[in-house]
């Protein structure tokens, strides 16, 4: 290209320098779908990452390591599944610097399964997606799940058969429901959320007692208890209203009435600091 | 069936691959991509965008998307191309059937499907038999003198390739092999030659015909040979010049001289990118100089506008950019980073409150706009600067460009400004690639240092409305004033004489 080329470019460009929203273009759709079968695997880490589209997550099939179906434009991104010692990197990654901001968001998408009886250290990285979150039955010994933009829903739905030292939960700006995070099998649970709305659901086969720590800049959490978990609430934070309903103020922290009877004990501390805290009860 | 540990299947508008990975490690990739069929990368046909052979293979994709491993071999190897197929893509359709079941049938199926041939070949890493043998023609001799005699009406020849015939296998054909070792613990049915490779006859491997090696060694592990074993030495090599071998040398030679012209094709095409490099070059030069001219001509129109609709303004902002560029540069910079942000900010401002959200539908159409008119008041105003300073320098030809008429200083100064971008056009005539470059990034830099300065000069003076140093244009007052009383006094002096 001639680099003459540059200069009235530029000239518009200049605003684009700032920040501008970048115009979009054609795309060249591209589906990959790729899987690989168990050989013996004792244990591994597993990083995925997805930029934007529609994601979802969910248990394998027996004898499957992974299946992975992938949509996604070929002109922007190339598929990433890389296997090697014990190591599984999974996902899409771009080709080029620019990147054209799709016109279909959701046109593009990754429908990935994981096996479920080989433990893993599970490293999840998204950015502008929908996301479909099923990690019930995946052995999972580490677990950090950090997104963007996004509009995520996590379920655990079956308990993790092998023991967690913490579970993270990085979240920018987001719409992020979690439930059944008793199922995680955890003892320590953090969440880091910009803003937006965040839904934490303490349901599920609590093993063990456990601390969650729930850092909040601004927007609604949603604290989602079940009957019969002992639960305190610490709250740390600046314009922020609590609902409290069900729990009973001690000091500087909030009890669920049963809470010295209760099998296993929830410590959610709360630092945020604008926005409102809601705990919500369920049977 | 071959265990398959990973599959893959890609689909696109450009292409449909299958690849999979078995478990030795071994890969098989058919690719129809971008009209060219390739099996593990080497074309084997030809096929249309949307033609039933397209097709075919999509639909088969389509079918064991879902499958893994056990199924996923079955599915592909029970495939059977359409039988409606055309010709040669009924050929390519057969190739790809029978990549398929060679890749995915056990070892031993797939010596079994050889026997049905009346005579198979199978080379590693060749094209073609005659490339095979041309690079070993040292084993043209040995491989004639150990075909003597031998029984030739079924045979399977293999060069650069190992050979089992397992236990329980039979094989009803005579074995040629060049440069690759046999181990037998089934039965061949026929004569084996082998040159250049060892024969292992294994506990219950069994030859019905005779054992020719010739550069090669025979290892007895409790197999047996019902003919004879021949192992001429090279001493015992005569100089043939049958028939065959002259055959041979002809078909050697032909494929010699089809390389050669295949080959000397290539360069003339080679050759003929290199003679038209320059023209092409010639051709990008002047689709860069229209880009520059028209570049050119879409700023002086506007240019001319602003010139037209506001000079007050322009001049304020041009006085204040050459006052303190540098601050201006800051600003500019500064408002240049923070546009987005404020955009967005707004844009929620607004949002969240009610009364705001009609005011939301102007403010994310005319923000925009209103940053990219200021970058154009800014631009113009430092072309003005520009064009003055041109004007100043009296250069011989630029008489036109009066200091007094703004149209004039405005084209000069956009004209001045659009230089690096003409003469690195220019440049790259002549190839020369690096100056280009510099020239290039020349243009972009200054392009880049004059929106900023510019940018910074209209927001310091809120687009042109008040003047942010006040003391220069004071000064410029003063000068002008000055400069003005004696013309005035000699006009008053010679209305009164006139008087």
């Amino acid at each position: 290209m001639p680099r003459g080329r540059s200069i009235p470019v530029l000239i518009w460009a200049f605003p684009l320098l700032a920040g501008l929203p970048i115009s979009a273009s054609a795309q060249s759709w591209r589906t990959v779908t790729m899987s690989r079968q168990l050989s013996g695997e004792s244990g591994m880490k597993v990083r995925i990452r997805y930029g934007a589209g529609r994601l979802s997550i969910r248990p394998a099939d027996p004898g499957t390591l992974y299946r992975m179906h992938l949509r996604y434009d070929e002109d922007t991104f190339e598929p990433v599944a890389r296997y090697d010692e014990n190591r599984l990197d999974l996902g899409v990654e771009s080709i080029r610097k620019h990147i054209d901001w799709p016109r279909d968001r959701d046109s593009g998408e990754m429908e990935l399964s994981l096996a479920r009886n080989v433990p893993m250290e599970l490293d999840l990285e998204f950015g502008a997606v929908r996301a479909e979150l099923d990690l019930g039955g995946l052995q999972m010994t580490e677990l950090d799940l950090s997104t963007g933009a996004s509009e995520s829903r996590v379920s655990i739905s079956e308990p993790n058969p092998v023991h967690m030292g913490t579970a993270n939960f990085e979240v920018g700006a987001a719409d992020f429901h979690v439930r059944d995070l008793g199922n995680l099998n955890a003892d320590r649970i953090t969440v880091d959320a910009g803003v937006g709305k965040v839904v934490l659901g303490f349901t599920g086969e609590w093993q063990g007692d456990s601390e969650v720590a729930v850092d909040m800049g601004l927007g609604a959490l949603e604290l989602r208890f079940p009957e019969g978990l002992g639960v305190c609430v610490v709250k740390d934070t600046f314009l922020t209203s609590l609902d409290s309903e069900g729990l009973v103020k001690r000091g500087d922290s909030y009890y669920s009435v049963d809470w010295e009877e209760a099998d296993h004990r929830v410590t959610v501390t709360v630092d945020a600091a604008f926005g409102s805290i809601d705990v919500v009860w369920v049977k | 069936m071959r265990t398959i540990v990973s599959n893959e299947i890609a689909v696109s508008g450009r292409e449909a691959t299958l690849r999979l990975d078995f478990e030795d490690q071994a890969a098989l990739v058919i690719s129809l991509q971008e009209g060219q069929v390739l099996v593990d990368g080497e074309a084997v046909g030809s096929y249309e965008r949307g033609d039933a052979l397209d097709l075919a293979w999509r639909s088969l994709l389509g079918d064991v998307v879902s499958l893994d491993d056990g199924p996923l071999a079955d599915a592909l190897f029970n495939w059977t191309p359409p039988q409606e197929l055309p010709g040669p893509s009924e050929e390519v359709a057969t190739a790809l059937d029978q990549a398929l079941e060679g890749a995915l049938a056990p070892p031993g199926a797939a010596k079994g499907q050889e026997t049905m041939a009346e005579g198979t070949l199978e080379i590693s890493n060749e094209n073609s038999l005659l490339g095979a043998l041309l690079s070993r023609s040292d084993a043209l001799q040995e491989l004639a003198e150990a075909l003597q005699g031998a029984s030739l009406d079924n045979f399977t020849l293999r060069i650069g390739q190992d050979l089992e015939v397992g236990a329980g296998e039979e094989m009803d054909q005579s074995v040629i092999l060049v440069d690759g070792d046999l181990d037998v613990e089934g039965v061949i049915r026929g004569d084996v030659v082998v040159t250049n490779g060892t024969v292992r006859l294994l506990d219950g491997g069994l030859i019905t015909g005779d054992l020719r090696v010739v550069d090669g060694e025979v290892e007895s592990l409790g197999g047996e040979v019902e003919g004879e074993v021949l192992q001429p030495s090279q001493e015992d090599l005569v100089n043939l010049d049958s028939r065959e071998i002259r055959a041979l040398r002809e078909d050697l030679e032909r494929e010699i001289r089809q390389d050669l012209l295949s080959s000397m094709e290539r360069e003339t095409r080679s050759s003929s990118r290199s003679i038209l490099a320059p023209f092409r070059n010639v051709g990008r030069a002047i689709a860069g100089l229209l880009e520059t001219l028209v570049a050119f001509l879409v700023l002086a129109v506007l240019g001319t506008l602003v010139v037209h609709f506001a000079r007050d303004r322009l001049e304020v902002v041009a006085t204040t950019a050459r006052r303190a560029p540098a601050q201006s540069a800051m600003v500019g910079l500064a408002g240049g980073f923070l546009l987005l942000p404020v955009w967005i900010l707004g844009i929620v401002a607004l949002a969240i409150s009610i009364i705001g959200i009609p005011v939301l539908l102007a403010w994310v159409p005319l923000f925009p706009i209103a940053a990219g008119v200021a970058g154009l008041l800014g631009y113009v105003a430092i072309a003005r600067n520009v064009g003055e300073w041109v004007a100043d320098q009296e250069y011989r030809g630029l008489e036109w460009i009066r200091g007094s008429n703004t149209f004039y200083v405005v084209i000069a100064g956009l004209g001045t400004l659009m230089i690096p971008a003409v003469a690195a056009s220019l440049v790259r005539i002549l190839g020369l690639g690096l100056l280009q470059g510099l020239l290039g990034f020349l243009g972009s830099a200054i392009s880049f240092i004059v929106l900023a300065i510019g940018f910074g000069a209209v927001l310091m003076s809120r687009g042109g409305r008040i003047r942010p140093y006040a003391a220069y244009y004071d000064f410029e007052e003063d000068l002008w004033a000055e400069e003005e009383a004696p013309g005035e006094g000699d006009r008053e002096e010679e209305e009164g004489e006139n008087a």
